[in-house]
C-alpha cells in the first residue's frame, strides 16, 4: 500500500511537472526561444518537385515557421553547402499575402564576396562598401558626398537619392494607356510642376468568392504618402482615382495592390513618364487590339502563361534607342545601337517559366543577358513578363530612376561600376559547409493559423533543367524574440 | 500472490496513464499544438491499450482461480 502511495505521489509530480514545462514551452515567458528544422514548428522546405532529398534544385521554396504566440523578431540561421557556386542566395519572411510580397534578406553573394577579395572594402557596421579604386575612406564620407550614380550598385540597400531628369517637359494632354493588365503592379512615374493624376478603369472578373478589395499606394522618396482604399462594391466595373497636388519635382513610385481577379482595363493619367517595375501581367482580352509590345532595361526577362492558346513565339530585339545614360535616350536614326541581337522565347507549354538566355537551350548560344535596352514583342495578350528591370509601353514612357542593383546577372565591368553599397555580411565557414544569418521583423509579417510563411530564393536555379545543381540544406534555426510575461505584467500595471 | 501483485502495479499504472492522456487531450483541445508539438500521444494511447489489456487478463486469471 505504501508502495502504491510512493508511485502515486510520483506521477502525479510528473504530470504536474509535464503541464509546467508544456504551458512554459507555450507561453514562453522569457520572450525567447529556439526552434530547429527538425521540430514541429518549422516545416519541411517545399515543393518537393524543387527538393533532392536535403538540397534546394529549384527556386523558389517554402517553409513554414509555428509560432505558440507573437513574437516581434527572428533570427534565421542556415547552414548550407552552395556547391553549385550559385551567386545569390536569399531568405524572406511574407509581408503581403495580396501581392505576395516577401520582405528578403541577403544568405549569401559570392559576387560580392569575389569582390570583396578584390576590390578594397570598407565596412561600417553591417553596411559595405566596396570601390574599384579606392575614393573614399568610410561608408559615412561615401554616403554624405555619393558619386555620379551611373557608377554605383546598391544591393539590399536602398541609396536616398534626388533623381531628377534635366529634360522633362510636363505634358499638356491625357494619356490612355489602353492594354489590361491582370492582379497587382507597380511603377515609377515623374511629376515636375504638374498635378499627380491617374484614373484606374477597374473591371472585377468574380472568379472567386473573396472580396475583391483594391489599394492604390503612392511612394515618395521610399515613403508612403497616400493611400486610396477601394471597397469591393460586387459591380463588375469600379473606377479608382488618384489626384495630389502640390507635389515636388521627382519621382514617384504607385503600387496597385490587387489579386488576380482585378483587371484594369485602362489607366488615364496626365502624367508622361511610366514605367513598371519587374512585372507586367498582360491581361486575358483578345477584344482590345491595342499595344502589347513592351520595352525594357532588364537583363533576363521570364514569360509564363496558364492558358494553352496563349502560346507562340516571343521574340526580343534591340530597341531602337538606348538608355545608355540614366533619364536620357539617346537615338540612331540606323536602327539598333551597336551590333543588332535578337532573341526568341518559344512558349510552348502552360504554367512553365520561360526565361531569355541560354538556360535549358539545346543548340549552344552566345547571349546570356538581354542587350542594354529592348523590345519585346508579344504573340498575344494573357502572358505575364518578368524581369530585373523595368518595362514600358512605348519608348517615350520609359525613364529609369533606378540605382543598378547586385542580383544574379550583375557584372560589374560590363555595367561600368566603380562603387557598391550593400548592406551584407557574408557568411562563416564552418567545414564545407556556410552558416549564414538573417535577421527579420516579424512585427508586419503576415501570419496564418499561426504559422509565418518564409521563403529560400535562389535566383537563376531551375529545377526542369535536369542537372540536380542546386544548395544542400543542413540545419535552419530560428530564434524567435518578443515581449517577456514579466514586461508585460510590467506594462499592464503601469497603464492601469 | 504474484498475479495480485502484477495485477495493482498494472491497475496504478493504467490509472496513471488513463489520467495522463486525459489532462493532455484537455489541453491540447483548449491550445492546438500545444501537447502534440512535444509528444505523441498515440504511443502513449498504444502503451495504455496494452496495459489495459493485460489488466483484464489478469482480473480475468483471478476470477476464474478457486
Amino acid at each position: 500500500m505504501i508502495y502504491v502511495n510512493k508511485f502515486r505521489i510520483i506521477w502525479i509530480i510528473a504530470l504536474t511537472a509535464m503541464v509546467f514545462v508544456l504551458a512554459w514551452l507555450k507561453i514562453v515567458p522569457t520572450g525567447k526561444i529556439t526552434y530547429f528544422n527538425n521540430s514541429d514548428f518549422i516545416s519541411n522546405l517545399t515543393p518537393v518537385e524543387r527538393m533532392n532529398v536535403d538540397k534546394i534544385i529549384g527556386d523558389p521554396v517554402y517553409f513554414t515557421l509555428r509560432v505558440p504566440r507573437r513574437f516581434e523578431s527572428a533570427k534565421l540561421t542556415i547552414k548550407f553547402k552552395n556547391e553549385s557556386a550559385l551567386p545569390i542566395i536569399e531568405a524572406g519572411v511574407l509581408i503581403d499575402k495580396k501581392v505576395w510580397n516577401y520582405d528578403l534578406k541577403p544568405l549569401d553573394n559570392s559576387i560580392l564576396d569575389n569582390l570583396i577579395g578584390k576590390w578594397n572594402s570598407v565596412r561600417s557596421g553591417d553596411l559595405l562598401l566596396l570601390q574599384r579604386e579606392k575614393k573614399f575612406k568610410s561608408v559615412e564620407e561615401f554616403l554624405k558626398n555619393p558619386p555620379v550614380s551611373d557608377k554605383i550598385a546598391a544591393y539590399n540597400y536602398s541609396l536616398e537619392q534626388n533623381f531628377l531628369l534635366p529634360d522633362y517637359k510636363t505634358s499638356k494632354e491625357e494619356m490612355t494607356l489602353c492594354r489590361p493588365l491582370q492582379g497587382a503592379y507597380q511603377f515609377y512615374t515623374y511629376i515636375k510642376d504638374e498635378d499627380l493624376s491617374f484614373d484606374f478603369a477597374l473591371q472585377d472578373l468574380n472568379k472567386n468568392d473573396d472580396e475583391d478589395i483594391v489599394d492604390a499606394l503612392v511612394y515618395y522618396k521610399d515613403q508612403e504618402i497616400y493611400k486610396e482604399t477601394l471597397p469591393d462594391n460586387n459591380s463588375n466595373s469600379r473606377n479608382l482615382k488618384l489626384f495630389l497636388t502640390n507635389l515636388p519635382e521627382g519621382v514617384y513610385k504607385i503600387s496597385l495592390r490587387a489579386n488576380n481577379d482585378i483587371v484594369t482595363r485602362t489607366i488615364t493619367t496626365s502624367q508622361s513618364k511610366i514605367t513598371f517595375i519587374n512585372k507586367v501581367a498582360l491581361a486575358d482580352t483578345p477584344e482590345v487590339s491595342c499595344g502589347r509590345n513592351l520595352f525594357t532595361n532588364s537583363r533576363v526577362a521570364q514569360f509564363q502563361t496558364i492558358l494553352s492558346n496563349k502560346l507562340g513565339q516571343i521574340k526580343i530585339t534591340q530597341a531602337i534607342k538606348s538608355p545608355l545614360e540614366r533619364g536620357v535616350h539617346q537615338y540612331s536614326e540606323a536602327g539598333c545601337v551597336g551590333v543588332c541581337t535578337q532573341q526568341e522565347v518559344n512558349l510552348n507549354e502552360t504554367y512553365k517559366l520561360f526565361s531569355t538566355g541560354c538556360q535549358n537551350r539545346a543548340v549552344p548560344c552566345s547571349y546570356e543577358t538581354l542587350p542594354s535596352f529592348s523590345e519585346i514583342i508579344m504573340p498575344s495578350d494573357g502572358i505575364t513578363v518578368t524581369g530585373d528591370g523595368l518595362f514600358s509601353f512605348s519608348l517615350e514612357q520609359f525613364f529609369n530612376p533606378e540605382i543598378k542593383k547586385v542580383d544574379e546577372n550583375f557584372d560589374p565591368d560590363r555595367e561600368d561600376v566603380d562603387f557598391i553599397i550593400a548592406k551584407y555580411t557574408p557568411p562563416t565557414l564552418d567545414g564545407e559547409w556556410k552558416i549564414a544569418t538573417a535577421d527579420f521583423d516579424l512585427t508586419n509579417a503576415y501570419k496564418e493559423f499561426n504559422k509565418h510563411s518564409f521563403l529560400i530564393s535562389i535566383p537563376g536555379l531551375r529545377a526542369e533543367d535536369g542537372t540536380l545543381d542546386g544548395v544542400e540544406v543542413g540545419e535552419v534555426k530560428i530564434e524567435l524574440s518578443g515581449v517577456s510575461l514579466f514586461d508585460k505584467i510590467f506594462k499592464m500595471i503601469n497603464d492601469k | 500472490m504474484i498475479n495480485d501483485k502484477l495485477g495493482s502495479i498494472f491497475k496504478e499504472l493504467f490509472y496513471a496513464l488513463t489520467v495522463f492522456l486525459v489532462v493532455l487531450a484537455v489541453l491540447e483541445l483548449l491550445f492546438s499544438r500545444m501537447v502534440l508539438a512535444y509528444i505523441n500521444l498515440s504511443y502513449l494511447l498504444l502503451v495504455w491499450l496494452i496495459i489495459g489489456i493485460i489488466l483484464l487478463v489478469i482480473s480475468k486469471k483471478k476470477l476464474s482461480s478457486p
